[in-house]
């Protein structure tokens, strides 16, 4: 059936990766606790987590707006079709006219992680209190920075592929006509800047802490419980393996050729390697600095928005 | 109906409602109706006639006027370009229609006459000036806009009203001293005021003339239009007037300056072959990037809500600007640019059309807010969301209509914007290019501004806890304001979903500007649910932003199944912990707050200035007050206006100390001047 | 080796140096400053080595040996001495904000890209776009040590101006002859000694600051 194939496809990644999410965590946790040299809760903590979350009853401020129930299903809903927008181990054959399911490109991708941005926040200012709007200031601030240095990293690729439909940048780099050169390596290390600051990790924000002066993310969630709060963690996990996806797209995609399980499996086993190192990267990173302080941020973020500048620069000059 | 006669019956309601004072003067609430009927049927009219005008070409509207003066005949002629501002002018107006009788009778001005006259004027001058064939004809709508706004702007009275009206008529009668001024060049070169003959003329000018007339045109256009630095009218003059009169202006009458900006640039002023001189696009790029960041970082530390609306008018003029510029940067020049320079036009009118669409929501639902509350500082609401949720979903929906995200319309111009400036980086190459993905960066920027400053309104002003009596005790606002309100919603969320029939109406002002295979063969060339960008070297984007709405709502829906799922651990309501202390709108974050570490980055720009007097007791370590004073200024204002507006009270002042004040004096004046004038003149 | 795998070779430390150069203007720690110039020494040994195999020049093999033994293990061991004895506060201070100083090194990147297409004639290709990325480095170093208070970080800027004037040496002439690679290694030496013993024996400040050197006017 090949019109259905590609949606499948489609849903089939983004199954996949959601299913993933939460195992990439799990395993970011235990290298960092390793390296700290503890032992560190098991790898599947993270699945034990959402169940005992999805099981809970929830409890809801007394001044909260329809708004407060409606933001996690919004918010995992856009998560989850972000997700469904990049490809993880097989890219259809491009027709002529672009994707056989135009269902989105880095752009759009990028819009729907902004999108349920934009709604935690506003529903942190739900339930009044000051930890939900200083998380809620806070991070809004931080999404206003990085935005645009992921465009700039995003459009330096497309502009050598001619396009920003990321199955069209992944067919670019696997069917060889791309050259890894300079502008790729200043625009990967920009975005290994930009995966701390997407995936709220140190030195940009601490997942673990609940004081409100170190909670970026995590004080949005604050007010949230039960079901809802399981929603917004699995949105959480989903949106960081999607960008360490999105990171494996644009440079270095491991790609099956054709549908056969050997070469899925193999794909497969590629995405898995590079996801291990991203998340052993991002394990080194939490073990061994401090969190900035927030006002230095435009700093730390400005070294990822001069990488990207000149990968630009490089590419068009 | 032909378009002819539906616009003929369009100019007459809204003279019908225009003298409903006359016909009802003695009573406010006829007035009021029948004059809103009046724009009311005049602006549906005006929807019908665009439509029409747009889907069936072949139907001209082409008209002249009684030859009121000996020199120049009044036409009018109505194009693609026309017809579609036409298009988004009669939709605000149907809105703001629905929207007046409603408002005004809660929130009334000092005169019913002034606010129904005054609005038909206003509207039916403004779908004048697209009417327009002629420059006389182009003028006189021009200043009936700007009258009728400024009798509109200090309709309510009051002393900040009056200072914003002097601000804005002043600025708005320089910028039509430019336009005048280059109409008149035009038109003496050409010898007849018909914009047929004034493009024929044009066309053989050279370079150098040409692009000073452009220059001198976009400074006129640009202090109408609100960019930056000649913007400083709008947040005076938009908060002034009533809130459906604020949508208008916000909403349509800036575009009919960028309608102006398009017909010199493409249209009159443009060589007959070749392509456009490269400054007039640089020029407008710049200054579309300038307008939209500096438009957006001012907005943020606004707390007054009517003028964070209008500072987020100056940011999407400056978007609309960027596309328009990419537009004029590569038409003409062949191939692949052509394609990119018909994606930025066509991502410049959509976001026309979009801007009006969910500003005029914006505007509408701070007109509600003034009406529950009679209060607009986001520092007095809170709580709103509770009494009165239709206006929250609905500014919730124009929220994230303005802060660019999928699926709404907003997300959809500025997709195509961004499409024009990657795929005119890749074809321009070189440094040129690297400046267009630098504009593309600082659309970017402005996105997230957008998204975070909006974050702060909507969360400030309809969550938390109310922070003033008024606040508390706000009802909803009765069905005809939410009918109003709702039409643009509805637009919103359709322009959103299903782009591909509105890009069919922006298919002919591209084809009337710049020609070419037009729009169907480019962006919608895989139907009308599917829009691609086709890239300089074979390479297609392609997003259906139908097909991602399907997949988003499927699964909000899965979601919601799931969560909603009654579990047995059951839910309970309990208040906020707030430390231990009884919960109050105090501990709420303040929109100060919430603004606060974008003023710390960008110090740079705002120069804040803040105070702060502690009143301790006898113990220095007990605050029994404490008084928090800031102040964000306006770059523009301090550096540029300050400084020409001291100039000229010096040069004024010296002028002064010569008046003798005898009369001899000034008849010794007159002659000297008849003497020097007739040596000068006279010879020819 | 072949010319082209040393051409793309040469272009991915490119973009490594250049990488480092933003993290030294973008550093707000002494011992980070440090480090990251002593990684861009270890990138321009690597360069060297890479362009020694592809020429088979033993004298740029000499040449990225001692550019590894001194200036990526020697200087930054000797400024640790400096920064640990004389206990002076860890945080760099600078003349203008970091955000215009990273402003003003993109601006030198792409005024250097745009100036090497003009200058095209006088590289290589087997060396790639070393020439543009050496310009850009050694001006960098040199905006490093207009930007920054202390003597310290103003050496650590030498050191960079240094890398960026091999690598364009590098591209386009192979490489500089021996004896003046040697001397200009020297003078490094010496100024990096002078400097040490200038900032132990000045201990009255808690950071010599160069611009007190300004009161010396007559």
């Amino acid at each position: 059936m090949p019109e259905t194939t590609p949606w499948a496809l489609a849903l089939g990644q983004m199954a996949l990766l959601v299913a993933l999410g939460p195992l990439v965590t799990g395993l970011i946790q235990k290298l960092k606790a390793r390296l700290q040299c503890r032992s560190g809760a098991g790898l599947l903590q993270p699945y034990s987590d959402l169940a005992k979350l999805f099981r809970k009853g929830s409890v809801r401020a007394d001044t909260a707006t329809s708004l407060f129930g409606a933001v996690p299903v919004l918010v995992l809903a856009a998560t989850l079709s972000a997700a469904a927008l990049v490809p993880v181990v097989y890219v259809a054959p491009q027709g002529s006219d672009g994707a056989v399911v135009p269902l989105g490109d880095a752009i759009l991708l990028l819009g729907w992680l902004a999108l349920g941005r934009f709604l935690t926040a506003a529903g942190a200012l739900d339930a009044g209190g000051a930890f939900g709007g200083m998380g809620a200031s806070r991070e809004m601030t931080v999404a206003t920075l990085v935005e645009p240095v992921l465009i700039v990293v995003a459009f330096s690729v497309a502009v050598a592929a001619g396009t920003t439909d990321l199955a069209g940048i992944v067919a670019h780099h696997t069917q060889g006509r791309h050259i890894f050169g300079a502008p790729d390596l200043l625009a990967l290390f920009a975005m290994l800047v930009l995966l701390l600051a997407e995936t709220g990790r140190i030195p940009v924000d601490n997942p673990d802490t609940h004081l409100e002066l170190t909670m970026l993310h995590e004080g949005m969630l604050l007010e949230h419980s039960g079901p809802g709060l399981g929603c917004l963690v699995l949105a959480h996990h989903t949106k960081q393996i999607v960008v360490i996806a999105l990171v494996q797209a644009l440079f270095l995609p491991p790609m099956a050729s054709s549908l056969s399980p050997r070469a899925l499996a193999v794909a497969f086993l590629g995405f898995a390697g590079l996801t291990v190192v991203l998340a052993l990267f991002l394990a080194l990173i939490e073990a061994s600095y401090a969190k900035l302080r927030f006002f230095r941020l435009p700093q730390f973020l400005g070294i990822g928005f001069v990488s990207a500048f000149l990968a630009a620069a490089l590419r068009l000059l | 109906m032909r378009p002819d006669t539906g616009s003929s019956l369009m100019f007459a309601a809204y003279a019908v409602g225009a003298a409903a004072p006359i016909a009802a003067g003695w009573s406010t609430g006829v007035t009021r109706l029948l004059g809103h009927l009046g724009l009311l049927t005049g602006a549906v009219m005006g929807v019908w006639v665009a439509v029409l005008s747009l889907t069936q070409p072949d139907a001209p509207v082409v008209a002249s006027g009684p030859a009121l003066f000996p020199f120049a005949a009044l036409s009018v002629s109505l194009d693609g370009l026309g017809a579609y501002f036409l298009l988004v002018i009669s939709l605000v107006a149907v809105a703001a229609a629905l929207f007046g009788p409603a408002y005004l009778r809660a929130h009334p001005t000092r005169s019913a006459a002034v606010e129904v006259a005054g609005i038909n004027v206003f509207v039916a001058s403004m779908a004048l000036v697209v009417f327009a064939h002629d420059a006389l004809t182009f003028l006189l709508a021009w200043e009936g806009m700007t009258l009728a706004s400024y009798a509109l702007v200090v309709a309510e009275g009051g002393e900040g009203n009056a200072r914003a009206g002097l601000v804005y008529i002043a600025m708005a009668h320089a910028g039509t001293a430019l336009l005048m001024g280059v109409f008149l060049l035009l038109v003496g070169r050409a010898e007849s005021f018909d914009f047929y003959l004034i493009r024929q003329t044009a066309a053989t000018l050279s370079d150098g003339e040409r692009t000073l007339l452009f220059f001198l045109v976009l400074g006129g256009l640009a202090a109408k239009a609100g960019v930056v630095p000649l913007h400083v009218w709008l947040p005076l003059a938009h908060p002034a007037a009533p809130s459906h009169v604020s949508a208008l202006m916000s909403g349509v009458m800036l575009k009919v300056a960028i309608y102006g900006v398009l017909r010199f640039g493409f249209d009159l002023l443009a060589p007959r072959e070749g392509p456009l001189p490269p400054s007039w696009g640089w020029t407008v790029l710049i200054l579309g990037a300038t307008s939209s960041v500096l438009g957006v970082l001012y907005a943020l530390q606004q707390h007054d809500l009517k003028r964070l609306l209008a500072f987020h008018s100056v940011e999407n003029v400056g978007i609309i600007l960027m596309g328009a510029g990419i537009a004029l940067l590569l038409c003409r020049r062949g191939g692949a640019c052509e394609v990119v320079a018909a994606v930025g036009l066509a991502a410049a009118l959509l976001h026309t059309l979009n801007h009006a669409a969910f500003k005029g929501l914006l505007f509408l639902c701070a007109g509600s807010i003034q009406v529950a509350t009679h209060l607009l500082n986001l520092e007095d609401l809170g709580g709103l969301g509770r009494r009165m949720p239709w206006t929250a979903w609905l500014f919730l929906l124009g929220a994230v209509a303005i802060s660019a995200l999928p699926p709404l319309n907003g997300f959809v111009s500025e997709w195509m914007t961004f499409q024009a400036l990657v795929l005119g980086g890749a074809a321009l190459k070189g440094a040129e290019g690297l400046a267009a993905i630098i504009a593309a960066s600082a659309l970017a920027l402005t996105g997230g501004l957008a998204a975070a400053c909006f974050v702060k309104a909507f969360g400030v002003t309809f969550l938390g806890r109310p922070r003033s009596s008024h606040a508390a005790e706000a009802v909803e606002v009765p069905l005809s304001m939410r009918a109003g309100m709702l039409l643009l919603a509805a637009v919103c969320v359709a322009v959103g979903v299903l782009p591909g029939p509105v890009l069919s109406l922006v298919d002919a002002p591209v084809r009337c500007l710049i020609g070419g295979p037009g729009l169907g063969a480019l962006v919608t060339v895989r139907g009308p649910l599917v829009l691609s960008a086709l890239g300089t070297d074979g390479g297609v984007t392609a997003v259906s932003t139908t097909a991602a709405a399907a997949l988003f709502g499927a699964l909000a829906v899965g979601v919601l199944a799931f969560v909603a799922w009654p579990r047995a651990a059951g839910r309970r309501l309990a208040p906020t912990w707030t430390c231990g202390m009884a919960p109050d709108s105090r501990f709420d974050y303040s929109a100060t707050a919430f603004a606060k570490p974008l003023r710390f980055i960008f110090a740079a720009l705002y120069q804040p200035k803040r105070t702060v007097e502690r009143d301790t007791g006898v113990n220095p370590y007990v605050v029994r007050r404490l008084r928090w004073e800031g102040d964000v200024v306006d770059i523009a204002e301090t550096q540029l206006y300050r400084r020409l507006l001291d100039g000229v009270m010096h040069v004024a002042s010296a002028v002064r100390r010569r008046s003798t004040g005898s009369i001899h004096g000034y008849i010794g004046y007159v002659i000297g001047t008849l003497l020097l004038t007739l040596l000068a003149f006279g010879r020819a | 080796m072949t010319p082209e795998l040393a051409a793309r070779l040469i272009d991915a430390i490119g973009a490594f140096l250049l990488f480092t150069m933003i993290h030294i203007l973008a550093a707000s720690q002494l011992y980070r400053a440090i480090y990251v110039v002593a990684a861009q020494s270890v990138f321009i040994a690597l360069a060297g080595a890479v362009l020694g195999a592809a020429t088979d020049n033993l004298d740029l093999w000499i040449i990225a040996i001692v550019t590894l033994l001194v200036k990526a293990i020697l200087l930054p061991w000797l400024l640790f001495g400096v920064v640990r004895r004389i206990r002076i506060h860890r945080e760099i201070v600078s003349v203008i904000p970091i955000t215009v100083t990273l402003a003003i090194a993109g601006v030198i990147v792409v005024v250097a890209f745009h100036l090497s297409s003009s200058l095209g004639s006088v590289t290589q290709a087997i060396t790639g776009n070393a020439l543009p990325v050496g310009i850009s480095l050694t001006l960098m170093g040199v905006l490093v040590m207009m930007s920054r208070r202390t003597a310290l970080v103003q050496m650590i800027g030498l050191f960079a101006s240094e890398n960026g004037i091999f690598f364009t040496a590098m591209a386009v002439s192979q490489g500089m002859p021996l004896i003046i690679e040697i001397g200009v290694i020297l003078d490094v030496i010496l100024g990096a000694l002078v400097m040490g013993v200038l900032v132990l024996r000045v201990r009255s400040s808690i950071d010599s600051d160069i611009a007190d050197l300004d009161r010396l006017r007559g």
